[in-house]
């Protein structure tokens, strides 16, 4: 680890996929991460990589692949309706097998919305935005030290079970600055691809494709991506648990999980007994944290810049033994401690049904 | 008139806001919010809080004022062309924020000061070198030549008296190579500035701060 640097989220990003190794990004301006495509642009000529400003979200996703199948670690970013555009990609990508990063700084939905942070694109990012059957690993970073250490861990995560991860930041974190450690330049060790399109030499040739005309292969195909998941879903849950013997909890993640804590001190500053769960993997969810506590949390209080939509994965992961209630702004509106804390009190006193 | 600009999240908007408060105390201020290219975090989001204290906070209308637009405020020139009170214009980051300035710059008075905000812990003013590389990027895009710095070292929350100084140190060896003077060094006021030890040759402004992270 190196000296302390003030980074916005944004560029934290950028200089960590940097030091990720990261070989080619593909970039296509949209507010509110456009630092991260200003920062490299400046940092990856100056470390002799690919920064290519493509023509559309469309174009700079299909680069991706191009670059991830030639073996390069490759990243693209953007925000919510540029998100949308890239899902077609996003699915060959995961179809065909290939590593690559996918950054989305979430802002106001639905359409073109606002620029303020958001986080209504949950649904799209675990639960498949695009068409057919695949998962991205998805990483919910709260700090821009999370930010830098996901970002390391997302091209390696990538690599390891060549998938795609995406990082579902929000506006708020690409924009806040915060103090951050980076990995040294060399610390990093590119694992070797031997699918990769890197030209015959004395070898069979290697076909990176996603077309698959006859059904029992792409049965088989598909047998093949789930039982992928299904090892990833065993191996790389993250989540962080505070108070294991509270009695109420609060759910949520990412920016939400700052103020979400805040509410939480509030109220154990009062004499309530208030935990926090703040899942880190939001695919593969962290159903383990629930189970952790299941036995004697009363109630869950998921808290969301969004209508409701991580609180779906809390309601099966708790599974029927516990209320779920929900609370959530909108449009680019953050959660206030006090909201959230209002919201909370009121199961507290059980003055609200689930 | 002052005019504050520097690199990305150098902390131009914090001082804006601190200076415009303190010159309120004197007489007639106005903040001139010209920062066309930060979409959060920005002096129009403290325009309420500022007009109580009398700061006349001139921004895009409402109607445009949360989009990432470059737009600017209306009635620009009346306000860079009047002699009466003091004018504080707050400019976006790095040479993409300060082209609007250039393309302003004849309806500046010919008297004003320009100062480069300087933090050291920002990634590319982390070094003299590269101070002096970011600052003549700016002067070449604004066709202006910069008149001081401003030491704005800081870490944030992590900031101690040891960092903000050596920081400082850094910034007054950029003002000694290009031959600018550091106007003052400021320290956030959550650091006491009772337990201040400072052996620099540099005037120090409490930092009272207006925007944190959620």
């Amino acid at each position: 680890m190196g000296e302390l640097l003030l980074m916005k989220g944004n560029e934290a990003i950028g200089e960590a996929a940097i030091r990720a190794g990261c070989q080619a990004y593909f970039a296509y301006p949209i507010t509110p991460q456009n630092e991260l495509g200003e920062y490299l642009a400046r940092r990856m000529p100056e470390e002799s990589r690919v920064f290519l400003q493509a023509e559309s979200e469309v174009a700079a996703i299909n680069m991706v692949y191009g670059a991830a199948g030639a073996g390069a670690r490759a990243m693209t970013s953007s925000s919510s309706p540029g998100i949308s555009l890239k899902q077609e990609g996003i699915s060959y990508i995961a179809a065909a097998e290939l590593p690559c990063v996918i950054v989305n700084m979430v802002r106001g939905g639905p359409g073109l919305g606002s620029i303020q942070p958001a986080q209504s694109d949950y649904f799209q990012a675990t639960k498949g935005g695009g068409h057919g059957d695949y998962r991205l690993i998805v990483f919910g970073p709260s700090t821009i030290q999370e930010l830098v250490d996901l970002t390391g861990l997302a091209f390696e995560l990538a690599d390891k079970y060549r998938n795609p991860v995406m990082i579902l930041g929000d506006g708020a974190l690409g924009q806040m600055m915060e103090p951050v450690e980076f990995p040294a330049m060399d610390e990093v060790t590119l694992p070797l691809k031997p699918w990769a399109t890197t030209g015959m030499k004395g070898r069979p040739q290697n076909v990176i494709n996603s077309l698959h005309l006859d059904p029992e292969d792409l049965d088989r195909h598909n047998a093949h991506l789930q039982e992928k998941y299904r090892a990833i879903a065993r191996q790389e849950v993250r989540y962080e648990l505070e108070n294991q013997d509270a009695d109420y909890f609060l759910v949520a993640y990412g920016t939400t999980a700052r103020v979400a804590r805040n509410a939480m001190h509030k109220a154990q500053g009062e004499g309530h007994r208030v935990g926090l769960i703040r899942p880190v993997t939001l695919w593969p969810f962290p159903d383990a944290a629930f189970a952790k506590v299941l036995d004697r949390a009363r109630a869950f209080l998921t808290v969301e810049m969004s209508a409701g939509q991580m609180v779906e994965d809390v309601r099966l992961a708790v599974n029927g033994r516990a209320p779920v209630h929900f609370y959530g702004r909108t449009g680019g509106v953050i959660p206030s401690q006090q909201e959230i804390y209002e919201a909370l009190i009121k199961i507290i006193q059980g003055g609200e049904k689930a | 008139m002052t005019i504050l600009v520097g690199a990305f999240g150098s902390g131009k908007t914090e001082i804006a806001l601190n200076l415009a408060l303190r010159m309120a105390a004197e007489g007639n201020v106005s903040l001139v919010d010209l920062d066309v290219v930060t979409p959060y975090f920005r002096s129009r989001d403290q325009k309420e809080a500022l007009a109580r204290h009398g700061v006349r906070v001139i921004t895009p209308e409402p109607r445009v004022a949360q989009a990432d637009l470059p737009s600017i405020p209306s009635g620009m020139e009346k306000v860079l062309g009047s002699e009466e009170g003091k004018v504080i214009i707050d400019v976006g980051g790095d040479t993409m924020g300060a082209r609007v300035l250039g393309s302003l710059r004849r309806l500046l008075p010919r008297r004003h000061s320009l100062l480069f905000v300087v933090n050291p812990f920002r990634p590319f003013t982390a070094t003299v070198e590269k101070t002096v590389t970011e600052l003549r990027r700016i002067e070449d895009t604004v066709h202006l030549r910069v008149t001081g710095l401003i030491a704005n070292s800081n870490l944030g929350p992590r900031t101690t008296w040891e960092t903000l100084l050596t920081g400082h140190e850094k910034v007054l060896a950029a003002g000694r190579q290009l031959k600018l003077p550091v106007i003052f060094g400021t320290y956030p006021c959550f650091l006491n500035g009772n337990g201040v030890r400072s052996n620099l040759d540099l005037p120090l402004m409490p930092l009272q701060l207006f925007m944190f992270p959620p």
